[in-house]
């Protein structure tokens, strides 16, 4: 991602492209920046500071060892791929919605939202891409999840010598990275909703805890249509039918609501001085 | 070039800005001064977009800064050169820049090396001083080889190499047809950087114009050997002479002194303007006390005095707020 030695849009003036700038160019003839590109350095803000980097270490090591637990601790007849797939998603479940908060907030906390809308005053598409940065950061990180947890079922057959249960690895894959990704969105969504780090990962660790603890004993069954933990076990397993309402409803609630009223702030804001 | 036209920013009750319109014109360089809390650095947030005006505009080469196709190749800002990723490395921070000006990487690696940062490229920015977050700024700035530069106080954090730099580069960009609005209130700082002042107070801009005109409006001071000579004649030149220490105080520029002294046949020991000390009155005298900014203008000591320079320099088209 360290760009094209071309330069897109040539500018028609004096300016020679090179030194501390002759100060003569006019601004006919250049084209916006692909979004292409804004989404690329959305993807690479992600990764290139410390707290990102040690996050997603974080997320692997995590993973990583949740397997090697496993391997030590079960004392297992069948390797089942699905009891893996939970032993790393501990790491992805709880870590990865910390860098999908993180890059809704970070630019607000680190305060170089002043250099980035600066070069890219077009906030919608800063938005858009720091989401899809958000996601594809997270769904990849899923993919390598779960092809720790399948390196983990096998392992564990081979130490056993035990036969191997992979179910149905395709549902079991794809509904992982389905609700890590979900995660991190409404990571995303808190944090785009507060946009203040700290403040945002108490939030999105308290709030849902909150009502799954408390809201089934005020309204009972009702409570599982804002319940967002049972939609994401619903998604983690596929099972859509005759959950979807209150699944939609739970998403719309945690992720839709904070993302359009966040989203609202993040293009009106001022860049706090 | 850069217009500000009626702009007016309100936070809740309390007015930041009001009716704030002034131009910057192509190969000059202006200063915007003022106290603390004056307004300058929301009207420079405004001009780059960042800020929303309550009304009035702010416009970069003749548009909103939000409607440029790409910002960084036509306006270079530093609007807090401490507003940096402290977790990132310098090389980082302008790789990002250079890429989200749709720049090639090698680019950032140059300017890396123009600002003098070559050796802490790879360090990151939290560990760097304040001087060398300026200079990164500067860097991430030039970038894109932009013709417009808006600085927010760039001579914070300079040490005495670094604001001759500074000083240097500025000269040199404006020399090149740029066009570059700086803010301060760093009197000495503007005094030997800029062409045209906007002096704001309080919100409001309280008086513009052409450096010299301003400065001169404080006078020259002149010095001979001849000194009954000299003033003689210079009041027969019908200039306003009167005495100062170590010499003479006339109301007009350092030429018109000179010429009249040359055609007298005197000679001088010393000709130089009123200096810092005039810009310094009129700072104090516009933005203190003495003077509201909500009063009549012309009216306070500075007033008369810029009123003054008005009347002497008519070419220029400043105006009093």
């Amino acid at each position: 991602m360290t760009g094209p030695d071309t330069v897109a849009g040539q500018r028609t003036g004096a300016g020679t492209g090179v030194g501390l700038g002759t100060g003569v160019g006019t601004a006919a003839g250049l084209r916006p920046v692909p979004f292409l590109r804004v989404f690329g350095v959305e993807v690479r803000k992600t990764l290139d500071t410390r707290s990102g980097q040690l996050l997603l270490a974080g997320v692997l090591l995590l993973s990583v060892l949740g397997t090697v637990w496993a391997w030590i601790a079960r004392d297992e007849q069948v390797a089942v791929f699905d009891r893996y797939q939970d032993a790393t998603s501990l790491g992805t479940v709880v870590v990865l919605p910390v860098i999908g908060a993180l890059a809704m907030t970070s630019e607000w906390t680190q305060r170089t939202a002043l250099s980035t809308f600066t070069l890219q005053p077009r906030r919608d598409r800063v938005l858009v891409a720091k989401l899809l940065a958000a996601l594809a950061v997270a769904a990849v990180t899923a993919v390598i999840a779960v092809g720790i947890a399948a390196v983990g079922t096998l392992g564990a057959a081979a130490l056993h010598g035990i036969p191997v249960d992979w179910g149905r690895p395709l549902t079991s894959a794809v509904g992982m990275v389905l609700v890590v990704t979900l995660n991190a969105l409404m990571g995303a969504a808190i944090g785009l909703l507060l946009q203040q780090t700290a403040a945002a990962i108490t939030l999105y660790y308290a709030a849902p805890v909150g009502w799954a603890a408390t809201g089934h004993r005020v309204f009972g069954e009702a409570a599982e249509w804002l319940d967002v933990f049972t939609a994401f076990n619903h998604v983690a397993y596929l099972e859509f039918g005759g959950h979807l309402g209150p699944i939609l409803v739970a998403l719309g609630v945690w992720i839709v609501v904070p993302m359009t009223v966040g989203g609202v702030r993040w293009l009106r804001r001022d860049v706090p001085s | 070039m850069i217009r500000f036209e009626n702009t007016t920013k309100r936070f809740g009750h309390q007015a930041a800005l009001t009716e704030v319109s002034f131009t910057c014109d192509p190969g000059t360089v202006t200063g915007f001064l003022g106290p603390n809390g004056a307004g300058k650095s929301t009207a420079l947030r405004i001009l780059a977009g960042i800020t929303r005006a309550t009304s009035g505009t702010a416009l970069v080469d003749g548009r909103r800064y939000r409607d440029l196709p790409v910002p960084g190749r036509v306006v270079g800002t530093v609007l807090d050169a401490a507003a940096q990723h402290p977790g990132r490395t310098g090389r980082e921070a302008l790789r990002l820049a250079a890429s989200m000006s749709d720049l090639p990487a090698s680019r950032a690696e140059e300017l890396l090396e123009r600002v003098g940062l070559g050796n802490a490229a790879r360090r990151r920015v939290g560990t760097y001083s304040l001087g060398m977050r300026q200079r990164l700024g500067i860097a991430q700035a030039m970038l894109g080889d932009p013709y417009v530069l808006i600085l927010d106080e760039p001579a914070n954090g300079l040490d005495p190499e670094g604001i001759r730099w500074m000083r240097e580069t500025l000269r040199v960009f404006a020399a090149g047809g740029g066009t570059v609005l700086l803010s301060s209130h760093l009197l000495s700082e503007v005094e030997a950087t800029v062409d045209r002042l906007v002096v704001i107070s309080a919100g409001r801009v309280v008086a513009q114009g052409e450096l010299t005109a301003l400065l001169g409006g404080a006078g020259v001071v002149v010095n001979g050997p001849d000194l009954v000579g000299l003033r003689i004649a210079l009041s027969g030149a019908g200039l306003a002479v009167s005495a100062a220490s170590g010499g003479l105080r006339v109301e007009a520029d350092t030429e018109t002194v000179g010429r009249v002294a040359s055609a007298a046949g005197q000679v001088l020991t010393e000709l130089r303007t009123g200096g810092g000390t005039g810009l310094e009155d009129l700072f104090f005298d516009l933005t203190s006390g003495r003077r509201g900014p909500t009063g009549p203008p012309g009216t306070g000591p500075a007033g008369t005095r810029l009123v003054a320079a008005r009347d002497k320099a008519a070419r220029d088209k400043e105006v009093l707020a």
